[in-house]
Formats: structure tokens, sequence, C-alpha cells
């Protein structure tokens, strides 16, 4: 009963997403109403309990709209300087290819961004690109959603992991291995989803080559580096190496160029420019101890104390999310939109007018996706402190008995659909699926991997997530498209996790 | 109510803005209402609940 209780959130807003084609805004509030009256009425949350949910959520919708709007202000300050275009105009010169394209920016690109960014980053970044590039807004949308998946645990310099980490207390050589292993198989799998969702089966047939060389490289160096034992750099030198191999992959599948037009360095350099620095920033905030520990000072915490439900369900106290103001991924792109407008402007490649269009055209753009983004995590939030989630869960875990293992990486997934974060669902459920599976003698180490898999690449199917893409690819109040298309592909990716995952706990057990 | 419907239609900005705005903003008193037990908590969770009503409306 209470299972059935705890999904309606979920289900009204999935079938007023996908079916009745509802923008998240919408359906994000019946989905925080439905949630908030189902929580007071059957699950025994009282109104303090309520409150703090409600301000836990502010943190991370906080968290997440930083991302974001900056994501959205560094698009603009490079589109009204008309970088995107140039870039749009230069990419055929190495391959005019769609789908070798999608695989180079869409997939290794994506992938490397995610190495290096966190929550977000690489759609909210590369989707706008592949629109300038002429791509569909669904497309856009839909390849960078999918081709950073396989590296979400490993990436954000392994933030998801050490949330494993912690949540189980088991050490990162025990869970390192089958995690990347898991992730790098689903990498190939990625790659030809990304070349079918950009060219259909007869692109396939062609990129197929590419596609697997690149997915093969960037699974074994992820799987390679977290056997070494710096799992906090795999999913960043993953796709650093996806994107080397691409280039000589990409000059033997180029084809036809209808701009023939002689390629201007110059003015490539400077419109890459932008999108160089924020790396530079990046890997300086985050690699150099110094910088990172410079910028980390300011931090906005609160702490909470001990919730109970009437029913007994306990969220323990602590601080909640904590938000490195200066360091912050959505600060790092706000310091990259900043060095590139000074950039671009230097170049002389503004219009009268321009900084006014860049700010209002930023604002128009984010506020609807910042409704539903926090009415979703507000849901969340409230089904989290319920013991909403936890229970549907445990209805997942005792309905499948030993067929368990087959349901570890769906329930990872939820836990990312839920809270759209590979983080917060190792966090939600990593010692859940440690002591199911210790109770019916399963390797830990699979189940856990299932977990972290299953939580990376449901991920992208999360509605916040999917709303920072769609409201980046100009696609505002289509999420529910947007989330049919990916419901397949990480349906499959999910699916193809929780096989495996039986197939090593089988073998295991033998 | 057409009145309103009618503006949340024609100003989608501004509609948006409001909505957002109150989902946001009463969360930071919530904090000190709900560790001091203050009835205050109810209205302030009152305002959250008419943001996303409002976000509801926003067609």
């Amino acid at each position: 009963m209470h299972f059935l209780l705890a999904l309606l959130p979920i289900l009204l807003i999935l079938v007023l997403m996908v079916i009745f084609r509802w923008g998240a805004a919408r359906a994000g509030s019946v989905g925080y109403l439905s949630a908030l009256a189902l929580a007071a009425v059957f699950f025994g949350s009282g109104l303090e309990l309520l409150a703090f949910a409600h301000v836990k959520a502010l943190l991370l919708t906080i968290d997440v709209l930083l991302i974001i709007w900056a994501a959205f202000l560094l698009y603009r300050v490079a589109d009204e300087a008309g970088a995107i275009q140039t870039i749009g105009a230069a990419l055929p010169h190495l391959t005019a290819d769609r789908g070798m394209q999608a695989l180079i920016i869409g997939w290794a690109f994506a992938s490397f961004l995610q190495g290096v960014g966190g929550f977000g980053v690489p759609v909210a970044v590369i989707a706008p690109i592949l629109v300038g590039l002429g791509f569909t807004p669904m497309a856009a949308v839909v390849v960078p959603s999918l081709g950073h998946s396989w590296a979400v645990t490993f990436g954000s310099l392994g933030s998801s992991f050490q949330a494993l980490l912690a949540a189980t207390g088991l050490p990162a050589d025990l869970l390192g291995p089958p995690a990347a292993l898991f992730l790098g198989a689903s990498a190939l799998l990625v790659g030809w989803m990304v070349i079918h969702s950009t060219r259909g089966w007869p692109g396939f047939k062609q990129l197929f080559l590419p596609a697997t060389v690149m997915g093969l490289v960037m699974g074994l160096v992820q799987y390679l580096v977290v056997l070494a034992g710096v799992w906090n750099i795999g999913a960043f030198l993953g796709g650093l190496a996806g994107l080397l191999v691409s280039f000589p992959l990409a000059r033997r599948v180029r084809g036809q160029n209808q701009n023939q037009e002689k390629l201007d360095i110059r003015r490539l350099i400077v419109a890459l420019s932008g999108y160089v620095v924020m790396v530079g920033i990046t890997l300086g905030v985050q690699l150099i101890p110094p910088v990172r520990d410079f910028l980390g000072q300011v931090v906005i915490s609160v702490e909470f104390p001990e919730m109970s439900t009437t029913l007994g369900y306990v969220t323990p106290a602590g601080a909640g999310r904590n938000i490195p103001l200066f360091r912050h991924a959505g600060a790092i792109l706000g310091y990259a939109s900043l060095a590139a407008y000074w950039i671009y402007k230097r170049a002389g490649l503004y219009r009268p007018g321009a900084n006014r269009r860049i700010v209002f055209g930023t604002l128009q753009k984010v506020m609807s996706s910042s409704v539903g983004i926090a009415s979703m995590v507000a849901m969340a939030s409230i089904m989290q402190h319920a013991g909403m989630t936890d229970a549907l869960a445990r209805g997942l875990a005792e309905g499948m008995g030993q067929l368990f293992p087959l349901a570890a990486p769906w329930i990872g997934a939820l836990g990312a659909f839920m809270t759209g974060s590979n983080t917060n669902s190792n966090v939600l459920f990593g010692a859940l699926q440690l002591r199911t599976a210790e109770l019916l003698g399963y390797s830990v180490a699979f189940i856990l991997a299932a977990q972290t898999a299953g939580a990376a690449l449901g991920s992208v199917i999360a509605p916040t997530k999917v709303v920072v893409g769609a409201s980046t690819a100009g696609m505002e109040g289509k999420e529910g498209d947007v989330m049919r298309q990916l419901f397949v592909y990480t349906g499959l990716l999910v699916l193809f996790i929780s096989l495996i995952s039986l197939a090593s706990v089988l073998l295991a057990n033998r | 109510m057409k009145r309103l419907l009618t503006w949340l239609e024609q100003d989608r900005f501004r509609a948006y803005s409001l909505s957002f705005l109150l989902m946001v903003l009463p969360c930071f008193p919530l904090y000190f209402s709900a560790q001091a037990g203050s009835w205050w908590s109810w209205p302030l969770l009152g305002l959250v609940v008419l943001g996303n009503l409002l976000a509801l409306l926003i067609r």
C-alpha cells in the first residue's frame, strides 16, 4: 500500500509530462502538491519535518540553479559574440558527418566535461552548441544527455563514487573496478545510441567502427585509471582519451561539406577561447589545491536536527547540501563567462546593446525552468524525509527476492531519477543495497557497482536534468517529449546493467 | 480568476518570477520558525504551496 502511494507523485509527473506533454513547471507543481499531501496524510510527516524538508530542498535548488543560470549566461555571452556560429561553421571542416560530430562533441567532449564539471554542466554547455551546429533541438538535448551518462560516477572528480564509499564504509579498491567495468561496458552502448539518435540505422553501419574504437578507449582508460587507484580523475582521463582518438577517426569519416568557405583560423581560436577558458578555470580550481582551498573558504552550510515521522522513519541530524559559493560549478561557469566576455569584447565581437541582450536573454530563458526545478526538488526532498523514497526502494528489493541483482540498478536509477543526482542516489540507497546483498548472500561489490551504474545512467532522465537540457536548447515546455525519447535509450542501458549484474553475481557465487 | 489567467498567459516571465519567488523566499524564515516550533511555519508553508498553485495555472 505504502509502495503504491509513494509511487503516485512520480507516476503523476511521468504521465503528465510524457503522455499529456505538460511542461516541467506545471507537472512539477502537481508532483509537489501530491507528495506534500501524501506525506502529511499517509506517511506521518509533521509540520516541522515538512518545513525542514523544504529548507533542504532550497539548498539543493540553489545548488542546481547556480549551474543552469551560469551555463546559460556563458552560452549567451558566446552566442551574442557570434562564437557559436563560428564554431558551427568550422566543425564541418574536420567532419561534416552529423553522426561523427555528435560522437566528438556530444559524447567524448561531454564525457570530458563531466570529468571536470558537475551536475548538468555537459548538457547545459553542449546542447546550445549542437543547436548552433544545425542539430534539431531534440537531438541537441538527447545526444549530450546520453553521451555523458557513463562518465557520471567517476566524473566531477569522483564525487558520486566518494558518496558510495561514504555510505557503505567499503574500500575503493573493492568497489571501484566492478563499477568501472559496468560503466565502461555501457560506454560502448552509449556511443552506438548517440549514432542512432542522430543518424538512425543507416549511420549506425557507417560509424560503428569509430564509435566502437572510441568507446573501448574511453571505457578501458577509465577502468585502468580506477584500477590504479586514482578514481577521482577516471572519467576526466577517459573523456580526454576519447577526444584525442576521435580526431584521427574523424578524418576517415569526413562527410559532404556544403560550406566551401575558407576556414578563418584566428576567428575560430577567438570563438573557442570562451570554452577553453572554461576548461582551464575548471581544471585550475579542481586540481590546484591552494586555489581550491582559497575559493572554498566561503561555504553555505545549514545544520538540521534529527527528524522522524510518526511511522518511525528517521532522518539523521546533519548538514544539508553544502554550497562552496566561490568554488561551485556555477561560480566557475560564471568566471568563465566573465573571462569569455572580456576576450570577445577585446576582439570587437559585440554590437551595441549586447550587454542588455545577454542579461535579459538569460533571465527570460531560465525562469520557467527554475520554477520546474524548484518544485521537483521540493517534491524529492519531501518524499525522502517522509520515507516515501525508502518505501519505494524496499518494495522493489522485497518484490524481486532472488532476482535482486536484476533490480539493483533500477533502484539506483530510481534514486537518481528522484533526486537528479548519482551522488544522492548512492547516499540514499548505498546502505540498503549493501544490507540486501549481504542478506541474500550476493557479491557486495557487484551489487553496489550495479547501484552506482544504474544511478549514473538513470540520472539523465531525472526531470531536473531534462529541464536543464531543454531550457538551454530552446525546448522549454517540451520536456516531456525529451523524456519520452530518453526513456527508451536509458531503459535499455539500465536493462543492460541489470543483465551483466545478474551474470556477474551468478559467476561470483559459483 | 479570469483576469488572473489572462495575466498569467500574457506576462509569463513575471508570472514565473512571482511563482519562483513564492516557492523560494519563504524557505529562509521557514527554517527559523521550524526551529522555534512557531505557528508561523503554517502560513510560510502556505506561501510555498501558493507558488506551486500559481505555476500550475501558467500555460
